[in-house]
């Protein structure tokens, strides 16, 4: 009886959406049983449009992912059953679809997305540029699941890559970093990625004195920071900014070197061809430990993870740490929504994925929430750049994950791996990679729908 | 009639008397008739008497010759008995009337002769029952006439109480009589004179006495102490017949009277009290109804707690108290029963079974043996009781038998009775409230192929270096568990040890007889470069030559090494290393904290056991010749000059700067295998293969603080965090156990030791489990070495 009871509740709610005209359906309000589940409304939704293929919607109540019933869900936030309920619909994230496996001689331990903002539209059907960095100090470039080109970038692992953007026209540049304690920033990657010749080391960012574990570059490319184990933070000029100095210096040596007829361009160690030495801009001081890991959401702010179990954010222009989190153990990484959302998500000694929203106060309570799905330590944090909701997450336990921050259930787990993921990254708004200790880079294909 | 008795003279005088008092003879009849003046009557009786005597005479002497043989003992006390009575009975007469003539008393006598008659003539039986028939019935009447009479004047006669009041009449004494048998008198009165005996009457004087009076004569008994014979009354006779049938003496005595029940339950019709039944007996009273409220009160809040009966269990000992163990003495001291013989049995028969009896070659294995352990005992046959001889060690059994009581233990020992043992558990806080501390496993470092001896994290906590029965050591990234490199050393590896330096980039390893410095290449150019400069500088400085051997008179030998390590991250010029040549198998390498010396231990090497090393100098000197047992480790002190030596037994501490003992610590345990100092320097814990893990408060004593008894099998590792109140130590058993270790800048305050883990996750492989335990620099996380090849990381929650 109870049960049928239960079947009989009904809930009038009206959808809502911000889809384009044609996916809206009216806002009156529709009675629909209260057991229905996600994919009970999507139908609906889809029987409203009459949409033929089908398309999968998930519905948000009140900011959150309806993942269970639509009962156990009003029952469990207390949400009442009686008022018309408003839902917002939004395209579901399909399971995503292993595109590529590409296997390295070591371990993959950095992956950088070399999407070329504006260049690479034009050649519509390449497939984005990615570049991996492995413990054998290689990076290498892929496009379309062939290796285009590598190179020795360090001496030791490398353990930070990040795309730099830039306004020149040989597409972005790549900042590396390793166990050696060398940031280096390329140049002419697209060019090697098309065959030509290897890139060229431009910068040597040269202040670390302990292996680099984490790095980020501004949104406009003209700053980068970098953290590593001699528990330094260091912020350095970067991109254009940095080429066109290294191009200024290496006219004035030229001009030195004609001038004292000594030939300056030596080739060090092999690596690269002109090499120039960059000093820290600033030092931004506050972390005891190990800086593990770095993001820079927008032009004036900076998040730093530490194994001093803080989460740092930074104002970059008067290098000052406007607030700090004290988590109770090591910080591994850190990720931050991008376009100014402020969130904050980060994974440490531990098997949570923590979700720090700065804008409130500790006090109030929720400042951090926990998802806890991995089994083992996660090792990346990988926002979805232009969504501020998704997250993906590479774990020890050999899975990849990815998350709508509006629920603390995942969305889909990518399996794969045999071993420790050590690394993720979206190396285009559709395709996340994964590089582990199974030495193989996977690309998945995932489709944030609609947007 | 009863208790009348008169003072007897003799019967001359009786009868002189009797003459005498003949004429008032008529008044005492007519007294008799209706006065009641007792002492007159018995004119008429005495005559009657007379009249009623004759034939009766013979009779009566017969009877008494006749009856005293016959009448038995009791016969006899009967009479004596009745003898005292009747002199305490004169007595009192004496007493009642001060100077009762002679003549009243005499005439009573002739009355009472009379009364008597009667019992006499029944005891006679038919006999001359028809003379006296007559008189008879009168003189009943006027017995019991009398008797009514005297009855207010005089005690019952038949009171015993009497008898004490006899007064000694008897003038001769307590004197037995027949001491004057045959003399003359019978005795001696108070003045010394003699008492002439009175003389028996004879025969004819008896007979004509019993002429004249048959049953006076018969009813006479002398009283040989006061010489004179008495008269028995009518009564007195009669009561003798009743005690000799067996009832009671006086006939009024109704031993069957009617009881009356004067106190019954019985509700009286009539009460004794007519008052009406007072209404208290009928309302509840309201004082007992407050009692009973307020107890139940009590009960509910508890107030008043019922003592519940302790239940007997089903089963109990029935004998329980035969040992009597717990009793107490009345002298308070415990009672312990005396240690039991064993009983007899049937070999200690006379005659056993044969079963029992020894056989010849028995016997003789028995005399084979010592006396000590020959049996005590022989069973012997004998065909009978008596031919058994004396036992011939009685005497010596008896005293080993006094031996042991007298060594049986007059003291017990107390034996503390605790109820509730948690009692006793001090008040420690919760492990959840000390966290952080190591508790999951979060990464497994694998690739070695045996047992991993040591560990050693960098200090920056980005590297760790494991040594290994496979002889090789490794180089691990600790967050990914990567093994960045390997040096394949051909020996197991027994120590690793990281150069605490910041500008190097060093590790030890000692190797059987070599130690090796390895730069491991994990550090930046300036740090390779340094230490790769350091370690030539110590060849250098060493001055040894390159031969691979120890030359006479030293030490050690320090040679270029050029083995390598294999594993991405090895750079070209980081892989040659220095290796210090020994003379004896390693088993163990320390840093001093400055990263400039360092020490050897190596155990077999008698007065080279330790050996100290320079590094900047490339430089060994034995700073201890002599060590009292074997070492086992050393250990520098973070910040002093000291220096800790750890043989199997104990610990000495070294003050180099003066080079003298400063301290020995004393375990008290078995062999000791590991040592870890408490970065503070004060405390120190050593592990044992006891199984014991103590600590040792450096200030405070050189006794353990505590001693730490968890583990199942050997301690094999201890280690101290750094910066974390941690330390843990590593056992056989294959568990780690972490302990919160406060150490408190107060003086005062003894250290708090709280164990708050047990790690699992190594097995036992050929009885070793973990063999060593390391703790992350920075981080509250403990690496652990097992015996299975593996090393796990944990980490906190």
């Amino acid at each position: 009886m109870a049960e049928q009871h239960e079947e009989e509740v009904q809930i009038s709610c009206s959808f809502v959406t911000k889809l384009p005209a044609e996916l809206r359906v009216p806002s009156a309000p529709i009675a629909v049983p209260a057991n229905l589940t996600r994919y009970g409304l999507s139908q609906i939704i889809n029987h409203l449009l009459a949409l033929d293929p089908a398309r999968p919607f998930d519905f948000l109540i009140d900011g959150e992912l309806l993942r269970l019933s639509l009962a156990k869900h009003l029952l469990d936030r207390h949400i009442s059953t009686e008022a018309v309920l408003e839902i917002e619909y939004v395209p579901a994230v399909l399971p995503p679809t292993p595109k590529e496996e590409h296997p390295h001689e070591d371990w993959v331990s950095a992956i950088a997305g070399l999407a070329s903002s504006s260049g690479s539209k034009s050649s519509g059907e390449e497939g984005p540029l990615l570049a991996s960095g492995s413990y054998d100090g290689v990076v290498r470039l892929w496009r379309d699941g062939e290796c285009s080109c590598s190179f020795t970038a360090h001496k030791g692992p490398i353990q930070a890559a990040v795309a730099v953007p830039s306004r020149g026209g040989e597409g972005p540049l790549l900042l590396t970093a390793g166990n050696d304690g060398a940031v280096r920033l390329w140049r002419g990657v697209a060019a090697a990625a098309a065959g030509g010749a290897a890139p060229e080391a431009a910068v040597l960012l040269k202040g670390h004195t302990d292996t680099v574990q984490g790095a980020a570059v501004a949104p406009d490319g003209n700053l980068c920071a970098t953290g590593g184990w001699d528990s330094r933070l260091l912020l350095w000029r970067c991109g254009d900014a940095a080429l066109a100095a290294a191009e200024a210096a290496v006219d004035e040596e030229e001009v030195e070197a004609a001038a004292a007829g000594k030939k300056k361009r030596k080739v060090a160690n092999g690596l690269a061809v002109a090499q120039h030495v960059e000093a820290p801009r600033s030092e931004l001081a506050g972390h005891s430990q190990c800086v593990s890991g770095a993001a820079w959401p927008t032009a004036g702010t900076l998040v730093s993870a530490s194994w001093d179990h803080s989460v740092r954010l930074w104002d970059v222009e008067a290098a000052t740490a406007t607030d700090t989190f004290n988590h109770n153990k090591a910080v591994h990484c850190v990720g931050a929504a991008p376009g100014g959302a402020g969130l904050v998500a980060f994974g440490g000694a531990e098997r949570a994925l923590r979700v720090w929203d700065p804008r409130m106060r500790s006090g109030e309570g929720l400042a951090v929430k926990a998802c806890s799905s991995h089994a083992g330590w996660i090792s990346a944090v990988a926002w979805h750049p232009s969504s501020a909701h998704h997250v993906a997450t590479a774990s020890h336990d050999g899975t990849a994950k990815l998350w709508d921050l509006r629920t603390s259930i995942p969305l889909h787990t990518l399996e794969g791996h045999t071993d420790k993921v050590l690394s993720a990254a979206w190396v285009a708004p559709d395709q996340l990679a994964t590089g582990g200790a199974d030495c193989k880079l996977r690309v998945a294909e995932v489709s944030i729908g609609g947007q | 009639m009863s208790g009348k008795r008169s003072a007897r003279g003799g019967a001359k005088q009786a009868e002189l008397l009797a003459a005498q008092q003949a004429p008032e003879g008529l008044d005492d009849a007519e007294l008799a008739l209706s006065s009641d003046e007792e002492y007159e009557s018995g004119e008429e009786d005495s005559e009657l008497g007379l009249s009623g005597s004759g034939s009766d005479a013979e009779d009566s002497e017969e009877e008494e010759e006749n009856g005293r043989p016959r009448s038995s003992g009791v016969d006899r006390e009967i009479e004596n008995a009745a003898l005292a009575y009747m002199a305490a009975v004169q007595k009192r007469q004496q007493r009642g009337q001060a100077s009762g003539s002679g003549s009243d008393s005499e005439e009573e006598d002739e009355r009472e002769s009379d009364a008597d008659e009667e019992p006499a003539a029944a005891a006679r039986g038919g006999g001359g029952g028809e003379l006296a028939a007559g008189s008879e019935g009168r003189d009943e009447e006027e017995g019991e006439e009398d008797e009514d009479e005297e009855r207010p004047q005089h005690d019952d006669p038949a009171s015993d109480s009497s008898e004490d009041e006899r007064a000694p009449r008897n003038t001769v004494g307590q004197v037995p009589l027949e001491w004057y048998q045959d003399e003359e008198h019978i005795g001696y009165d108070v003045e010394g004179h003699k008492l002439e005996k009175r003389g028996r009457r004879d025969r004819l004087e008896r007979h004509i006495s019993k002429q004249d009076s048959l049953a006076k004569e018969m009813r006479t008994v002398y009283d040989e102490y006061n010489d004179e014979e008495i008269e028995l009354s009518k009564e007195e006779m009669r009561m003798i017949q009743r005690i000799r049938q067996g009832q009671f003496p006086h006939v009024e005595v109704n031993p069957f009277e009617p009881e009356v029940d004067w106190f019954t339950r019985d509700v009286e019709v009539m009460p004794l009290s007519a008052a009406p039944e007072p209404k208290r007996r009928f309302i509840p009273s309201k004082w007992e109804e407050k009692k009973v409220v307020k107890l139940v009160r009590a009960l509910r809040k508890g107030w008043i707690k019922r003592e519940q009966e302790p239940e007997k269990p089903a089963a109990y000992l029935l004998w329980e108290d035969d040992g009597r163990t717990a009793d107490k003495t009345a002298t308070g001291l415990t009672y312990i029963p005396a240690p039991k013989l064993k009983l007899p049995g049937h070999e200690e028969s006379y005659n056993p079974p044969a079963e029992y009896l020894p056989t010849e070659e028995e016997k003789n294995a028995a005399q084979l043996l010592d006396e000590e352990e020959r049996p005590q005992f022989v069973p012997t046959a004998y065909d009978s009781l008596r031919r058994v001889p004396a036992y011939a060690s009685f005497i010596k059994e008896r005293f080993e038998r006094c031996l042991d009581l007298y060594l049986c233990p007059r003291t017990r020992r107390k034996r503390l009775i605790i109820e509730d043992p948690e009692v006793l558990v001090p008040k420690l806080p919760k492990p959840k409230d000390l966290q952080p501390f190591p508790v999951s496993l979060a990464v497994r470092y694998s690739g070695h192929i045996k047992a991993v001896r040591s560990l050693s994290p960098d200090p920056t906590g980005q590297w760790l270096l494991s040594g290994s029965d496979d002889g090789s050591v490794r180089l691990w990234e600790v967050r990914t568990g990567r093994c960045m490199r390997t040096w394949q050393l051909e020996e197991p590896v027994a120590c690793v040890a990281w150069c605490p330096s910041s500008q190097l980039s060093l590790a030890a390893a000692a190797c059987g007889k070599r130690l090796f410095l390895l730069p491991t290449g994990t550090g930046n150019e300036e740090q390779e470069a340094a230490t790769e400069a350091a370690l030539q500088q110590a060849l250098a400085a060493s001055g040894s030559s390159g031969s691979g051997s120890i030359e006479e008179g030293q030490l050690v030998s320090w040679q270029r090494w050029q083995g390598g390590g294999s594993g991405s991250g090895s750079g070209s010029g980081s892989s040659d290393g220095v290796v210090v040549l020994h003379r004896f198998p390693l088993k163990y390498v320390t840093w001093h904290g400055r990263g400039d010396y360092f020490a050897t231990v190596a155990p077999t090497g008698n007065t080279q056991a330790v050996l100290v090393h320079q590094l900047s100098k490339g430089a060994s000197q034995n700073p201890f010749r002599k060590n009292r047992g074997r070492v086992v480790r050393v250990l520098f002190h973070p910040a002093k000059p000291f220096f800790f030596v750890a043989t199997q037994q104990n610990v000495r501490v070294y003050n180099l700067a003066k080079q003298a003992l400063a301290r020995k610590l004393v375990a008290g345990s078995g062999v000791i295998t590991s040592m870890a100092l408490h970065p503070s320097g004060d405390h120190l814990i050593v592990g044992s293969e006891d199984k014991r893990l103590c600590w040792f408060d450096l200030d405070l004593s050189t006794k353990p603080y505590r001693s730490l008894r968890y583990h199942q099998y050997a301690v094999r590792g201890t280690a101290f965090h750094r910066s974390y109140p941690l330390f843990a130590s590593a056992s056989d058993d294959a568990t780690v156990h972490i302990f919160h270790g406060m150490v408190y800048s107060d003086l005062m305050t003894n250290p708090l030791i709280v164990p708050v883990k047990i790690l699992r996750g190594h097995e036992m492989v050929d009885f070793q489990g973990c063999l060593d335990v390391a703790f992350h620099p920075t981080q509250p996380w403990a690496f652990t070495a097992g015996a299975d090849a593996s090393i796990n990381l944990y980490v906190n929650p």
